[in-house]
């Protein structure tokens, strides 16, 4: 056991508790985990497939507007044979935006929580094996993003640094670094102790090696399972932002933007605000399944850590 | 303990020092002329230039920074000219609105985690476990402030029990925004202590319990909820940090006039003072209730006590 509660007298840390002895009940959701998780698989590949290949499947321009999408009153038109979902405040076909806005939305997420987990792998590996001071200040820093609420920080990023979906990525990065550097080195000072990083010190291996090739594959299976997690809340961000009138701006589509354009229209036209929150739910669903179902181990190489704090960041 | 009580209060100073220092950065980033900006298009250029050495617009970045950090330390968070008003009146009009939110959702929060847990603890793998576990799951799926967008429809527009936004109704307009947040908060809350509880209820000391004749329902909530609440604590006032956020969001839904309206009405006008004013309020605000929670554990967990006081 370290005393890595004593370390900097930074942030509290409880102690470990010891991980269970081999060969003791190990997965007993094993079944449930596998449904889960190709559940979750499926609807990603569909969303996926959906989105790439969206000039094929979007039956409309998505940003055309149109005097024939408008309804008699000049407003929306709810959902009908030429509109598949109905059309937006513009005449625009809301099933063509809507897929062209998950397209931008879902690859914003993707990209930027792919940044953030090699910032918060590189950063959680480094300040477990330099230990010392170099190791807790990163930590501190670490614990410094943790502190500040990270929709406010997207907010004022996006703002300062203009609309478009370059400053969206950048912003989720800053946003979701610091928790993904928190698993990375919970679960690398879990795994550092363990006998075989010892085995491999004493056959020689340098620090450099024993990072790469003894900790760094135990620590990944972990924070890929919430790097999946993250990729959703990190849609969530965005429709929050989009929302407030920040990131991706017109005629460019997202979910937040649409969600945002259709809350003028919400009483008479439900669809705009539901169709998109359907299919954010969808995705964020999805990306749950996964990152849930690969967070309970398949074999007990690692004790998982859990971390609750992240759970509490999906909102 | 005194020790430990300086280090943290010198992180939490780091903390606002570093919140200060990415406001002032972010504020230099922004492209174009801030003088220019202040003055308006229509200024001269004698206006400009005034705006720009009365604002210090003209000095070097390094003697900015460090007058904007005395100015910070002496409680002077600069001037809000989309609010006409210095940015310290704004906020000390408006907090109270979002601190009253934040703890009343907070509180709300407990109040429906804590019992739902423990009411679902002792039925593992029953109807009402599922659907928690499923309403935890679709309510964390879709965006928070849709929750407010459907009880504001649903329960003002439709129903009219409540206003439909604002805080001239007293603690009416409060109901709705608090329940918004609250409701999806506690659910994952509840989904989060279940599984803390059900890892509890797996240890030994139960088993000592049992055998010593307790009930069951009695070793629930003296045994197994402290001991799975204490380390939640530290994430509890993560947590609240989030709520913070959140209720910040549902203010615009609701029209509630607390900091968190201010600040996107400030991102709107790009009112940089009041953008980062209310920045450092919430770093603050999350600063000291980390604190405070972390103190708490230590006062209450001898285990962490020993491991943290040394």
């Amino acid at each position: 056991m370290t005393d890595r509660g004593m370390e900097a007298g930074g942030t509290l840390t409880i102690p470990e508790t010891p991980p269970l002895p081999e060969g003791i009940a190990a997965a007993p959701e094993r079944g449930e985990r596998r449904i889960g998780l190709r559940v979750g698989m499926v609807i990603l590949a569909l969303i996926t497939l959906v989105s790439i290949a969206a000039p094929l499947a979007a039956p409309k321009d998505p940003n055309r507007e149109s005097v024939a999408g408008l309804g008699p009153n000049g407003g929306p038109q709810g959902p009908g044979l030429a509109w598949p979902l109905g059309t937006d405040a513009k005449g625009r076909d809301l099933m063509s935006r809507l897929i062209y806005g998950g397209r931008v939305t879902f690859g914003a997420a993707a990209i930027a929580i792919a940044l953030a987990t090699l910032i918060g792998l590189t950063i959680g590996l480094l300040a477990a094996s330099s230990g010392g001071a170099g190791g807790s200040v990163l930590m501190r820093v670490t614990d410094i993003g943790l502190a500040i609420p990270g929709l406010l920080l997207a907010a004022a990023l996006t703002s300062v640094l203009g609309s478009g979906v370059t400053s969206l990525i950048v912003a989720l990065v800053a946003v979701f670094w610091a928790p993904l550097a928190r698993v990375t080195y919970g679960q690398a000072v879990v795994i550092k102790e363990r006998p075989f990083v010892d085995a491999a010190r004493s056959l020689g291996a340098g620090r450099t090696r024993i990072l790469l090739e003894e900790i760094a594959p135990h620590v990944l299976p972990i924070l890929l399972a919430y790097s999946a997690l993250c990729v959703g809340w990190a849609a969530l961000f965005e429709s929050s932002l989009g929302f407030l009138g920040l990131g991706v701006q017109e005629p460019t589509s997202s979910i937040g933007a649409m969600l945002g354009s259709g809350l003028a229209w919400y009483r008479l036209h439900p669809g705009l605000i539901i169709f998109p929150a359907l299919y954010l739910g969808l995705f964020v669903t999805a990306t749950t399944l996964i990152g849930e179902g690969l967070r309970k181990p398949r074999r007990r190489v690692a004790a998982p850590t859990t971390a609750p704090e992240l759970e509490l960041m999906s909102r | 303990m005194s020790l430990y009580i300086v280090r943290r209060l010198l992180l939490a100073l780091v903390t606002l020092w570093a919140l200060a220092t990415l406001g002032f950065l972010l504020v230099e980033a922004i492209p174009g002329d801030p003088a220019r900006q202040l003055a308006g298009p229509t200024a001269s250029v004698q206006t400009v230039e005034r705006i720009r050495h009365a604002y210090g617009f003209d000095q070097p970045a390094w003697d900015r920074y460090s007058a904007t950090l005395t100015r910070y330390a002496h409680m002077d968070l600069g001037y809000s000219f989309s609010r006409s008003e210095d940015v310290r009146a704004v906020i000390a009009r408006d907090v109270g609105h979002t601190l009253a939110l934040t703890v009343f959702a907070f509180i709300g929060e407990l109040l429906i985690g804590i019992p739902l847990a423990l009411f679902v603890t002792a039925r593992k793998g029953r109807v009402a476990d599922g659907t928690l576990m499923a309403a935890a799951g679709a309510t964390s799926a879709i965006p928070t402030f849709l929750v407010g967008l459907l009880f504001l429809y649903l329960f003002s527009f439709r129903l009219g029990w409540f206003p439909l936004g604002g805080t001239t109704a007293g603690l009416k307009s409060y109901v709705l925004p608090v329940l918004t947040v609250a409701i999806p908060y506690g659910l994952v809350l509840a989904r989060i202590l279940r599984n803390s509880l059900l890892e509890e209820l797996e240890k030994p000391y139960v088993e000592f319990a049992l055998a010593r004749g307790e009930r069951m329902r009695r070793i629930r909530w003296r045994h197994i909820l402290p001991n799975a609440i204490v380390p939640l604590f530290s994430v509890l006032a993560l947590d609240f940090a989030g709520l913070f956020a959140m209720v910040a969001v549902v203010e615009v839904v609701f029209s509630i006039p607390g900091v968190g309206s201010d600040l996107f009405g400030a991102i709107r006008r790009i009112d940089t003072a009041l953008i980062i004013g209310v920045a450092i309020v919430a770093g603050l605000v999350v600063v000291t209730v980390n604190l405070l929670a972390d103190l708490a554990v230590i006062a209450i967990d001898p285990r962490v006590r020993r491991a943290t006081l040394g």
